[in-house]
């Protein structure tokens, strides 16, 4: 069979070639795509899918593809341009992707004009990718029925710490189901939640243009479509250093966390407990890697806060959380230094609550947190420095459950409109567990 | 000697008899007004604690901070603040009203000053509220970014910015109601042009070498937050 170029189109393109299944490409930020990634959707399709019709769609693609159509003459691939710049209007800097809404959108408009019936999205610029990455979002969409194909990564210990120390135990005490990877970078998606996306007049506003993979997971979540995760292995991240620090970029996940959290209030406070997401695909370990330095410096950020940031901390937390905070900074001794798994859970729900509560605070507020952030981590890299995955895991499991825990204090402190929680008088709050039972 | 006590008596009489007469009624009619006005101070304060939802001055109360600057609890509601606001100034209606009845200069200058100034009063107190609302947010934001980049003396930092806020502030207000602005304005000019020239000859020789160090030392974390992300992603 002979080659056929790619088709570019805009988005609004009506003559597009129909499919069954789409292969989506999110081009990187210069608008390039990895050989390999375009290498594994076309085997991915030959491979898996050679009975549907198939499209590969590459969002946000410029200057020269790739010439690995020249090895796949079946494979059939539309380019849309880069997205439009008034996308790229951001409020602080990133971790670089602040185009990646409006492609994704692009690439969901036509992937749903194509009348696709699953489609699955990745990145451009992860050389990790192999063409199972695609089946194992497909195939849950088109055989299993379920709407939304969250990825699972395999990761070393102490990579994705917002992800395993924020957003996941968050959104499965939230949502009461245990997604590991909330933000996903990669996804499959169903027509139907496509169209329901799609819906969405307002790609602009915070939590969709800044995290549109942890919007889609709420969406999806949060309106009782069907969720699954598949295990796609490890997971190249490439030098995504954020341009605007830690603080910056803690902070926008922090925003979009709680700014959904308000949108969906009335489907989590009804929610109670969680339970295990469908998973597919070989869960497999890989040798970890040597014990990251740095934990001094965060520690030495965490006492310096202690020291200065109280008056900020006493206009979001609670006076028994502030207490416990300075007990946790007096109680430090090098590797004793502990930071409870209570006290970072109250910590993120009393910011949920203040967020909510004092929203032209919101940009001092957020990035106070940071500190915090980083007392946590250390006490985490210091508990699980000579542990392997699986205690690794039961460590995070245990952080999970005393999210799950204290929900009824979350549930509490975010109907109380007005007084601040630093006023409130000590141990009003939900009851403490005992020990054994976080 | 009787007669002469008489008619001292009888004078003073006369004059009190004068002055009651004179007075009374306009001190009476004062009073009247004044109680009046207190009783529909309270009927208005009443009637709008009621009637008055205020929910989206409420919100604004609440989204701007405004509700937890001007009460640490939180708990301040816009009706609270409308119905107290009603309160006051029929309250002060009424007072003016009623020393308008005496018609003497004195009462005259005192009402029209009065009320030439009040609305100016309210003006400038808005500035100086605006200026406590910008000095507290702009000291914290400055406080926050100040911690996390591990600058030295952030609590200083956010209290040096806090009182030029205020003092910024402060000057305008002064400015505004045509309160000794040259001293005011003057104070201002001194007191930053020497902060800065401090603050220059400080940098300069003084702390030239306090800040090198401190420059390297911030280079170095930042290289070895740099070899670190590569290890390891906070995503």
């Amino acid at each position: 069979m002979a080659f056929e170029a790619p088709i570019e189109a805009s988005p609004d393109a009506v003559d597009l070639p129909p499919a069954d299944v789409v292969a989506g490409i999110v081009a990187a930020a210069g608008g390039e795509v990895h050989p390999g990634v375009l290498r594994a959707a076309c085997l991915s399709l030959e491979k898996y899918f050679p009975q549907v019709p198939g499209l590969i769609l590459v969002s946000g693609a410029a200057g020269e593809m790739p010439d690995v159509l020249l090895e796949f003459p079946e494979c059939r691939m539309v380019l849309l341009p880069p997205a439009s710049s008034a996308s790229a209007v951001f409020p602080f800097p990133f971790h670089g992707t602040p185009w990646k809404a409006e492609a994704l959108r692009n690439l969901l408009r036509v992937a749903s004009r194509t009348g696709a019936r699953a489609c699955a999205v990745v990145h451009g610029d992860v050389r990790t990718v192999t063409p199972e990455w695609f089946e194992l979002l497909l195939r849950p969409v088109l055989l299993g029925g379920y709407d939304w194909v969250a990825p699972r990564y395999h990761r070393h210990k102490y990579d994705g710490a917002i992800t395993h120390g924020l957003a996941y135990p968050l959104m499965r005490a939230l949502y009461g189901l245990q997604l590991r990877e909330p933000l996903a970078w990669e996804f499959g998606i169903s027509d139907r939640l496509m169209h329901r996306l799609l819906a969405e007049d307002d790609w602009n506003r915070p939590p969709i243009r800044i995290t549109p993979g942890l919007w889609m997971t709420t969406v999806a979540l949060g309106e009782g479509y069907r969720v699954c995760q598949s295990f796609l292995g490890a997971r190249h991240w490439g030098p995504a250093a954020p341009e605007g620090g830690l603080p910056a970029m803690l902070s926008q996940i922090a925003d979009s966390l709680f700014r959904l959290l308000d949108d969906y209030a009335p489907v989590w406070r009804a929610r109670n407990g969680s339970r295990p997401a469908d998973c597919f695909g070989h869960r497999f370990d890989l040798a970890l890697d040597p014990t990251p330095r740095g934990v001094d410096s965060m520690l030495a950020a965490f006492f310096a806060a202690c020291k200065d940031a109280g008056e900020v901390w006493s206009e979001v937390l609670s006076l028994d959380t502030l207490q416990a905070v300075r007990q946790t900074a007096a109680r430090a001794g090098g590797q004793a230094f502990r930071f409870e798994n209570e006290l970072w859970t109250r910590i993120v729900y009393e910011f949920a609550a203040a967020h909510r509560r004092q929203p032209a605070h919101r940009p001092w507020l957020l990035p106070a947190l940071t500190p915090l952030y980083l007392g946590w981590l250390a006490s985490f890299i210091l508990e699980t420095e000579y542990s392997v995955s699986a205690e690794v895991e039961e460590k995070i499991e245990s952080l999970c459950q005393c999210f799950e825990h204290y929900k009824p204090y979350l549930v509490q402190i975010w109907t109380r409109n007005g007084a601040p929680a630093s006023s409130r008088p000590a141990g009003e709050h939900a009851p403490s567990p005992s020990p054994a039972e976080v | 000697m009787i007669e002469t006590l008489q008619m001292i008596l009888e004078g003073v009489a006369a004059r009190l008899r004068y002055q009651a007469t004179t007075y009374l009624p306009s001190l009476l009619a004062a009073l009247i007004i004044l109680v009046g006005a207190w009783v529909m101070a309270l009927l208005a304060r009443w009637v709008l604690t009621r009637i008055f939802k205020g929910m989206a001055a409420d919100r604004f109360l609440r989204r701007s901070g405004l509700a937890f600057m001007l009460d640490r609890s939180g708990r301040l509601r816009a009706t609270r603040l409308a119905a107290q606001s009603a309160y006051w100034l029929i309250l002060i209606a009424g007072f003016l009203t009623g020393l308008s009845v005496f018609d003497t200069d004195l009462t005259s200058q005192i009402t029209q000053s009065f009320v030439f100034l009040l609305p100016r009063l309210v003006l400038g107190g808005l500035i100086l509220l605006a200026g406590v609302w910008l000095s507290q947010y702009l000291g914290r934001s400055v406080l926050v970014w100040a911690v996390n980049e591990g600058l030295p003396s952030p609590r200083r930092l956010a209290t040096a910015v806090r009182i030029l806020v205020m003092f910024v502030a402060v000057v305008v207000t002064a400015d505004y109601l045509n309160f000794a602005r040259h001293i005011f304005l003057a104070a201002f000019i001194i007191l930053l042009g020497g902060a800065v020239l401090a603050a220059s000859l400080a940098f300069g020789l003084g702390g030239r070498d306090a800040m090198r160090r401190w420059v390297e030392q911030r280079r170095g974390a930042a290289e070895e937050r740099a070899e670190e992300r590569s290890l390891w992603n906070h995503l």
